[in-house]
């Protein structure tokens, strides 16, 4: 007769090993990460369907108090107007929680490193939203696209705070045999700083003033493609370094994350353009071409070219976080480890 | 406590100083550059007439229906909700005007002036519409005359299938109607301003040597050039109040029966073929032999304008290097005259090398894949008669229908609904 297995009841690592103080820090800080996202993707609606201006005055509403709006007319309005003040409420809801988390930081987290981070997060969220303002107030386009710009950087920090804020951060020891992850740790910054360059182009094609020339216009698309391959190519090793063999499983989901990202953002691009322009001239010969002609700000079109947007946040927060884990677990590095590590003999070693 | 809040003084300081630098003057129309250049016209003359456009037409924030003569006249009230900045102005008793909707839909392809050079025109192909020369492709009305209003609410509310030009339909019919008075309004400003560009030049005295000129063109204190803004606003303006008059009619005569048998349909299928390969016809020459590929060897009337100029500026160039190599030979008086003439010709020839740079590369304009069964102009059956009666207006695509009433084309109606049979059975055959 067969035995029954008897499970133990699954406790989070979080859970057993954090003090109730840090588990609410790490509550916190999800919770701030999880409504930042949906706060990108409605701040990318408002670009995609244009309406930034729908809202006229700031920090108001049609000079109610933002909080203050008529909820009916809010839900019941123009789509452009709900799409607006929606992503106010929502970067207000975002303000409030950064507040909260540095509340907790500064009450439950000893490392002073942590503190400083907190606070500039809240500093960071509050200059995001008075650059929405000017954006509003002076309707600007410069504006929009540095405040775009910035919208991803915030994103990649709430994301690096719940990681720091993580059990696993905190009981991370350096696993010997993932040598690999010290070099990890330089491409994962370069790829970091490659995704953002990416993401400004991307806003600066989105934000391009309807006053720029079609010359301009047609150096930013190329130099986004261009960099699109450069930091596939990136994302590419940066995801076969944190699979490789030995790596922590915490570190590999990144891995993981990143290869299956960054194919996923790139099949958004190819569909944010057909969605958005058609079927190039180039490519009728091999696909066709519809019947219809595309339909300007539907549902597909405004959420394709708006996934395409919150996914490059989303692969620059994965990109990031998997950075921070590798030299988190990365061994530390010798002479022996290091000429492993290039494949190459070590020092003082005679080759044959 | 005190370096902190300094701190924050210095970023506030930072972002308000980022932000009112970064504030931008308001769009405003361009000078058809091309034309203007093309008519080697005196700098004071090019500013007189961009002036007295924004007295007659405003500006793209604040436009203005400019007062016609004639019966026909533009709503103020659409143009003001399809120009200036996208969003809501308040109207002061708590309501609120939806204005900027060419900014929001249309602006990034055609651009501010609808000169088909928004940001993102080098693109895409074809190239957005130049909206100046108040040429439209796909209307119902002979090949001369200008579209109708719902010609052209067609071609926003469904686009043009096989191009960028994406469906509008999900705007409101109030908000289409904006953007067709507000297309309408920048057709007549474009156009208006090629006839006076045309005027100036012909009319004018100036020293294209010296860039002066004796003779300003003054609408505001004179009588007579105020008089010419308006004569050439009304003779622009009025050809748009005869669309509905304009429209292509077939003879119910020969219009197909919907009752036909499926005989019928294929005998007159084979003749539209026949009409198809026919010297007659001469579809074959363009279009190509069916299931061939197609022949671009032409441009249309925008690109050839290009072409034209770019062909002139090279001209230019090899006339400026021939007269260089020949000046040494010249008595001196012949010398100084050759030398002030290759003065100028090289100050044209910045000028249009900077206005070349400026234009979208030509590219020809290749005739529809009749294989591939994508019609631009809409696929109904009169849709295509219409297509094949007049031609398609500003592209090779010749008429075959005859070009007013009472006056017969090359084709009969009743072959021309023979070779639209044969177009439309091409589509089917593609789809099965």
């Amino acid at each position: 007769m067969a035995k029954k297995k008897h499970r133990k009841p699954k406790r989070s690592r979080d859970a057993a090993s954090l003090t109730p103080g840090q588990w609410w820090e790490r509550a916190a800080a999800v919770v701030l990460c999880c409504v930042t996202f949906p706060l990108l993707w409605v701040g990318g609606l408002v670009t995609t369907t244009k309406s930034g201006m729908a809202v006229p005055d700031w920090p108001g509403t049609y000079g109610y108090n933002l909080l203050l709006y008529p909820w009916t007319t809010w839900l019941a309005g123009p789509w452009d107007l709900f799409i607006e003040h929606g992503h106010r409420l929502l970067a207000t809801l975002a303000g409030l929680l950064t507040i909260g988390l540095l509340v907790l930081v500064l009450r439950f987290d000893d490392r002073r490193w942590m503190r400083v981070v907190a606070a500039a997060a809240l500093v960071g969220v509050v200059l995001q939203g008075v650059l929405g303002g000017l954006r509003v107030l002076l309707d600007e386009r410069l504006l929009a696209m540095v405040h775009g710009s910035v919208g991803p950087l915030f994103f990649a920090l709430t994301a690096a705070i719940v990681v720091w804020t993580s059990a696993t951060w905190r009981l991370a020891r350096p696993a010997a045999v993932a040598i690999c992850l010290q070099r990890a740790v330089p491409l994962g910054l370069v790829t970091t700083l490659l995704v953002f360059v990416q993401l400004v182009l991307g806003a600066t094609i989105r934000q391009m003033p309807v006053t720029a020339s079609p010359q301009t216009f047609a150096v930013a698309v190329k130099a986004h493609l261009f960099m699109a391959v450069i930091v596939a190519a990136a994302c590419w090793f940066l995801a076969m370094r944190l699979l490789a063999r030995g790596v922590p499983k915490p570190v590999r989901v990144f891995g993981v994350a990143a290869a299956v990202m960054v194919f996923l953002q790139i099949s958004l691009g190819v569909f944010t353009w057909l969605s958005k322009y058609g079927v190039p001239r180039f490519a009728v010969a091999y696909i066709g071409t519809g019947d219809a002609a595309t339909l300007a700000d539907g549902w597909w079109q405004n959420h394709i070219v708006t996934a395409h947007q919150a996914t490059g946040s989303a692969l620059l927060a994965v990109i990031l976080v998997g950075t921070l884990l590798a030299w988190r677990f990365a061994p530390t590095m010798t002479a022996t480890d290091s000429a492993t590590a290039r494949n190459l003999p070590p020092t003082g070693v005679a080759t044959a | 406590m005190r370096t902190d809040a300094n701190a924050g003084y210095v970023v506030l300081s930072m972002l308000v100083l980022i932000a009112s630098g970064c504030t931008q003057a308001p769009p405003e129309f361009e000078p058809s550059l091309l034309v203007v250049t093309e008519a080697d016209m005196v700098d004071e003359h090019r500013e007189q007439i961009q002036s007295a456009l924004v007295d007659w037409f405003g500006t793209p924030d604040e436009p203005k229906a400019p007062k016609s003569p004639t019966t026909f006249q533009l709503d103020q009230e659409l143009l003001a909700m399809a120009a200036g900045p996208a969003g809501y102005v308040d109207r002061g008793d708590g309501e609120y005007l939806q204005r900027g909707l060419y900014r929001q839909h249309c602006a990034s392809c055609h651009g501010i002036t609808g000169n088909g050079m928004g940001p993102a025109a080098a693109m895409l192909a074809p190239y957005p519409r130049d909206f100046r020369p108040g040429v439209f492709k796909f209307k119902s009305t002979y090949r001369a005359a200008k579209p109708t209003d719902d010609d052209v609410r067609r071609v926003i509310k469904h686009g043009v299938p096989g191009t960028a030009m994406p469906s509008f339909s999900l705007l409101d019919d109030k908000q289409i109607d904006a953007l067709v008075e507000y297309i309408k309004y920048l057709a007549i400003r474009g156009q208006v301003e090629r006839e006076l560009v045309a005027h100036l030049a012909d009319e004018f005295d100036f020293d294209p040597l010296a860039n002066t000129t004796d003779q300003p063109f003054d609408p505001d204190n004179d009588k007579e050039d105020r008089e010419l803004v308006d004569y050439l606003v009304a003779k622009v303006s009025r050809p748009w109040g005869y669309g509905n008059v304009q429209v292509v009619q077939p003879d119910p005569e020969f219009v197909p029966s919907e009752n036909r048998s499926a005989a019928e349909v294929v005998k007159s299928v084979a003749a539209g073929r026949e009409l198809f390969v026919s010297t007659r016809a001469k579809c074959t020459d363009c279009h190509g032999l069916p299931g061939s590929a197609v022949i671009a060897k032409d441009y249309d009337d925008w690109d050839e304008a290009v072409v034209n100029f770019l062909r002139k500026t090279d001209a230019l160039v090899a006339s400026i290097e021939r007269r260089e190599q020949q000046i040494a030979g010249l008595n001196e008086a012949q010398r100084e005259r050759g030398q002030q003439q290759l003065a100028h010709d090289k100050r044209r020839l910045q000028k249009r090398k900077q206005v070349a740079w400026r234009l979208l590369e030509p590219r020809p304009d290749p005739p529809r894949n009749l294989s591939n069964g994508v019609f631009h102009g809409g696929d109904e059956l009169i849709d295509l008669f219409r297509r094949v009666h007049q031609g398609v207006a500003g592209t090779p695509m010749p008429a075959h229908g005859s070009p007013r009433s009472n006056v017969p084309g090359s084709l009969s109606e009743g072959e021309i609904w023979q070779l639209v049979d044969y177009l439309r059975s091409q589509r089917q055959a593609r789809s099965l």
